[in-house]
């Protein structure tokens, strides 16, 4: 499936903003089951724009503007062929203890750790481990965390804030999709599968009705012995198929944020956001 | 087959076969169904397609002929085909570069980022014939400057394609592409079956879209006119093809008046406020109180309008600059300093007469080399080195050292070959390729553009003004 | 929509029009002389004068031709390039109109025209011109009729088309009444020499070049100057009497403007309206009475006034800015420009 995203993001200050300085998460770098077809990031007041790669090997901008501005707008055009997913047989009846294999316990050890936004709380291990006590394989330990969560939260954009810590959302129930994969990451963590943020897109039919799809979204990684990174959307309750456009990922939020920076101002900042998710 | 027996595809890159006489594979599938046609069946219908064009009155003017004459822009029914993975590269090579322009565009008519940064030295904007500093500090509509971009990319005899030049003014053409297109299918109805050609007709709808998310009144459904300057234009009849296609009024500027910085035209029912003008005329005279004088084709006061914000261009006021041959240099550094990128289509060679090295390297090359007027085009203020008289040279070596700013220079390319009929044989004559670029909220290229071929044999100039003609263009799925 | 494309409309049908009513108008004459056993060059030219001067053109015709032959009239009326109303001049004129308005007109409306300009330059044109002139003639009628037929199957009947319509109703009105003219300037008849006087002959002549002689023969009356005047005047249904054009006219403008009918907003529909109630109420009577010639001059007049009123009203008036309409001749350059001055002229 070959898809094209739109994304802006526009920031009105208030009163003129100076020295901004902002590090971007918007071009796709490629991965096993996604190949990038094109990527264009356009800046607006233009200015020198650099492209870099960071410690996660996403790719990254990074731009400044030192003048007094307005207004900054940001766009990403991309568009991406995307594979459907295989999974072999051996991968799903794979259970934790391959993961004491040293060839990839080097890869796996950040995202078993706690970071950011992500703790391995008494209450949130407890939890795991009542959903997955009888669950032998990884695959359907993940898939139960996934489909508790669905059950037991409810989506409710307002709530939660980019620094909402997975302790809170996990007390409160409810929150967006950046919530729901802290949760994911943190009750995976605690029973001992590795799992990693992935930001990106969800392309949902002409029509939205999943909700995410005219965001940008974020669901979970698991690594799964032999198949690599499998992503699960608890927000959704599904696997992150060929609908999904996946940009970066990192150990949490904090590695893969979309837009971020900082400027010198006094005024209160509007933003806005669009996002357009097309099948081409 | 048989018309394509004896064919010769010559030293240079053919689009249809390669050096070793084999039919590119792409290509086919169309020439198993022209094989089919006899001689006389083909020629019954190449001039069934050019009677398509004099009765639709698809013609241009020769300008400075009394008789007023209109001719028929030649139309050779043998399309250029590209296949699927090409076009796509061409794609991404294409809007990366119009998005570039378009913030180069911006930044010099806002902070001139680029210019303190030294990545382009600021004598040559300053020095720009068609830079506008007047219009430093205007805001225009959704930041775009070239809404519509015609960039001519030459394919050389390595196959690969490079950007010749970017014409972010008015280019025009695009309905010869959408025409060639219907001409072809009344023609040979038969050849499009199951070829899988992309379709071209979005063209209109794109163009409309465009101008729509464009007007500075957003919450109301904006008007959008043509201006053209009238039916003695060369364009003129692209001008009305288009605003039909699109549904818009197509004005002149007498029917346009500004009262109080808002745009108004004269209707039966009084004065309707246009919020979009997708103009067909050159900044030079679209506002007489602003620019020239003796202009009567444009619109007295536009220009107060348009900073006011009242009304926005497609394309905005200063492109030109974009268009300078030698800005044109800079447009892969402007890519890599805006967007952090790669280009993805390349410049062909450029020397600067204005650098020193480079100049040197100029006068001692001159037959050789292709040399142009920063700021002309058509094929027009060109030096062809290799069939240029020494006296031509000669003439062109004084130019240059009086104004090195206002030229440069290129290595001669050798422009692929397409088979082309000629007269009673199918013989290879070298074309280029004008894609239409749409900036709007989108970017939309219509699949394969305008392909112009030289119909003279071993000539490099293809431009209509200049014995050119054209071919419907393929993008395979 | 745009004045000036109102405007254009308006002149690309009234040239289209004119040069059908010309191309009937020489054939039947032409036809006509073949009824006459010879004629020397004095009689012919009081054959010919007659449809030169209602024409309103015979300065034009004098500095460019010395005598008043068939060869010299029917080129001045039929192909010189010179003379600004000759059919092929009108034609190039019509195309050029359309040109500047392309993108109002269905594709097949402008092929037509375009293919009857190119045929009016054409060598065919030419050769058959020299070889069969009824030939020539029915070609351009033909594609005349196309044209309209075509665009009354093609056009949404909007301001458009209403402003097409009057073009058509208004120049029709005003060729008919020339062709009746014709009589007025006809020699008295010279002793025995009844054939070119106002007789059945010429009034035969008077409803063929009208394309009424069908028509006419259904009100089973007899041929003579009151029957043919109160026809092609007065009649109610038949579509080039005045009449009937005048009323056209007038529902044109009400549409126009959503006025209701019977009263008026603009000083073209007052005319319009007062000169529809002439024409309902009045007869041959009056006509008479008044003179033919001089009836049929005023009906003139009040036609230009009614196009200039036109002009005032939907194309001078959005602006509010006064352009002098001098009265200065059409030209082929001039074509694509404002343009509804140039009528006023004619007369």
């Amino acid at each position: 499936m070959r898809l094209s995203v739109f994304h802006r993001t526009t920031f009105n200050y208030g009163s003129p903003a100076t020295n901004s300085i902002n590090t971007l998460h918007l071009e796709p770098r490629t991965f096993p089951y996604q190949k990038t077809l094109g990527a264009l990031i356009r800046v607006m007041p233009a200015t020198r724009v650099r492209r870099f790669t960071d410690l996660f090997q996403n790719i990254t901008h990074h731009f400044e503007l030192t003048g007094p501005h307005a207004r900054l707008d940001i766009e990403s055009r991309i568009r991406v062929h995307n594979l459907p997913l295989d999974i072999s047989d051996e991968s799903r009846a794979a259970t934790v203890s391959k993961f004491g294999d040293t060839s990839i316990r080097e890869q796996i050890w950040p995202y078993l750790q706690d970071s950011r936004w992500v703790s391995r709380h008494p209450e949130v291990w407890r939890e795991a481990l009542d959903i997955t006590r009888d669950v032998p394989a990884v695959f359907d330990q993940a898939t139960a965390l996934m489909q508790w969560i669905h059950r037991e939260f409810r989506y409710e954009p307002g709530v939660t804030n980019v620094n909402t810590h997975l302790e809170e959302a996990f007390r409160m129930r409810h929150g967006v999709c950046q919530d729901f994969t802290h949760v994911m990451l943190g009750l995976c963590r605690s029973v001992g599968i590795p799992a990693r943020y992935a930001s990106g897109y969800l392309y949902n039919g002409p029509r939205d009705s999943l909700v995410g799809a005219q965001a940008s979204h974020a669901w979970s990684e698991v690594y799964l012995p032999g198949a690599g990174w499998i992503g699960f959307d608890p927000t959704n309750n599904t696997l992150a198929d060929e609908r999904y456009v996946k940009i970066s990922v990192g150990r949490d939020y904090e590695d893969v944020a979309p837009v971020r920076g900082n400027y010198q101002g006094t005024g209160h900042c509007r933003m806005e956001v669009e996002v357009a998710v097309e099948k081409i | 087959m048989e018309m394509f027996k004896g064919y010769d595809p010559g030293r240079f890159y053919d689009e249809m076969f390669g050096g070793d006489g084999s039919v590119r594979k792409h290509c086919a599938p169309l020439l198993k169904k022209f094989g089919k046609l006899d001689q006389r069946d083909f020629l019954a219908r190449k001039a069934n397609s050019e009677l398509y064009f004099l009765r639709q009155g698809i013609t241009f003017n020769v300008y400075h002929d009394d008789r007023g004459t209109e001719r028929i822009f030649p139309f050779d029914p043998i399309p250029r085909v590209m296949p699927a993975a090409e076009w796509e590269h061409l794609e991404a090579g294409l809007t990366q570069r119009i998005v570039a322009l378009n913030l180069f565009l911006h930044d010099i008519y806002h902070d001139q980022q680029i210019l303190k940064d030294e990545v382009i030295p600021r004598f040559y904007i300053e020095q720009a014939k068609h830079y506008r500093p007047e219009f430093r500090g205007v805001d225009v509509a959704a930041d775009t400057y070239i809404h519509i971009c015609g960039s001519d990319l030459i394919r050389g005899g390595d196959g690969v394609y490079y950007v010749l030049e970017d014409n972010g003014r008015c280019p025009s053409g695009a309905s010869y592409l959408l025409e060639n297109r219907n001409a072809l299918k009344r023609a040979f109805p038969g050849i499009f079956e199951s070829l899988g050609v992309r379709p071209v007709d979005s063209y209109p709808r794109d163009l409309l879209n465009m101008l729509h998310h464009i007007s500075p009144r957003q919450d109301k459904d904006p008007v959008c006119v043509l201006l053209t300057p009238g039916c003695y234009n060369s364009a003129y009849f692209e001008h009305c093809y288009l605003a039909r296609e699109m549904g818009i009024d197509i004005v002149e500027g007498k029917d346009l008046v500004v009262v109080d910085k808002f745009v108004y035209m004269r209707t039966t029912r009084g004065l309707l406020r246009v919020d979009v003008i997708y103009r067909r005329i050159d900044d030079d005279f679209i506002d007489p109180v602003v620019f020239r004088k003796d202009s009567v084709l444009g619109v007295p006061g536009l220009m107060n309008a348009y900073k006011a914000g009242n009304v926005s261009l497609a394309n905005a006021v200063g492109t030109g600059v974009a268009d300078d041959k030698v800005i044109y240099y800079f447009v892969p550094r402007m890519i890599e300093y805006y967007l952090g990128q790669e280009p993805i289509l390349p410049n062909v060679p450029t020397y600067l007469a204005s650098e020193a090295e480079d100049m040197k390297y100029i006068l001692k090359n001159l037959p050789e080399l292709v040399v142009k007027a920063a700021n002309e085009s058509g094929g027009y203020g060109m030096l062809m080195g290799p069939t240029a008289s020494k006296d031509e040279i000669e003439a062109f070596r004084e130019r240059i050292v009086a104004d090195p700013r206002n030229y440069i220079a290129q290595p001669v390319i050798s422009l692929s070959t397409s088979p082309t009929w000629c007269e009673g044989a199918m013989e290879g004559r070298h074309i280029d390729l004008r894609p239409y670029i749409i900036y709007g909220k989108d970017v939309k290229i219509v699949p394969g553009g305008l392909t112009r071929v030289a119909l003279t044999k071993d000539s490099l100039i293809v431009n209509s003004s200049q014995g050119g003609g054209s071919k419907d263009t393929w993008v395979l799925r | 929509m745009l004045s000036r494309v109102a405007n254009t409309l308006y002149w690309m049908v009234r040239y289209v029009e004119r040069a059908d009513n010309l191309a009937r108008l020489i054939d039947v004459n032409q036809q006509l002389l073949l009824d006459f056993e010879s004629l020397d060059s004095e009689r012919l030219r009081g054959f010919w004068q007659p449809i030169i001067l209602s024409t309103g053109d015979e300065d034009a015709f004098a500095k460019l031709y010395d005598t008043t032959g068939s060869a010299e009239v029917i080129r001045f009326l039929t192909n010189d390039p010179k003379n600004p109303n000759s059919i092929t001049s009108c034609i190039a004129l019509a195309r050029e109109n359309a040109r500047t308005v392309r993108d109002q007109l269905s594709d097949e409306l402008w092929e037509e025209l375009n293919s009857l300009y190119l045929f009016s330059r054409s060598d065919e044109a030419q050769s058959l011109f020299d070889a069969d002139p009824p030939r020539y003639y029915e070609n351009i009628r033909r594609s005349a009729m196309t044209f309209l037929g075509i665009a009354a199957s093609t056009t949404s009947r909007n301001e458009a088309w209403e402003f097409m319509d009057l073009g058509r109703h208004l120049e029709r009105a005003d060729k008919t009444t020339r062709f009746l003219d014709v009589s007025s300037y006809l020699p008295a008849a010279a002793e025995g020499q009844d054939a070119i006087s106002p007789g059945v002959l010429h009034w035969t002549a008077t409803l063929r070049s009208c394309g009424a002689m069908g028509a006419f023969r259904a009100t089973r009356r007899d041929i003579t100057a009151e029957t043919v005047v109160d026809f092609l005047i007065f009649s109610k249904d038949f579509p080039r009497s005045v009449r009937y054009c005048m009323e056209k006219v007038d529902i044109s403008l009400h549409l126009i403007s959503g006025t209701p009918r019977g009263s008026f907003s603009n000083e073209a529909e007052r005319e319009s309206g007062r000169l529809l109630s002439d024409l309902n109420y009045g007869s041959t009577k009056d006509v008479f009475e008044t003179g033919l010639h001089e009836y049929l001059d005023a009906l003139q007049g009040r036609f230009n006034h009614i196009g200039g009123e036109i002009f005032e009203t939907y194309v001078l008036m959005p602006e509010r800015v006064q352009i002098s309409p001098g009265p200065k001749p059409p030209t082929l350059s001039d074509a694509a420009v404002w343009r509804m001055e140039q009528q006023q002229s004619a007369s």
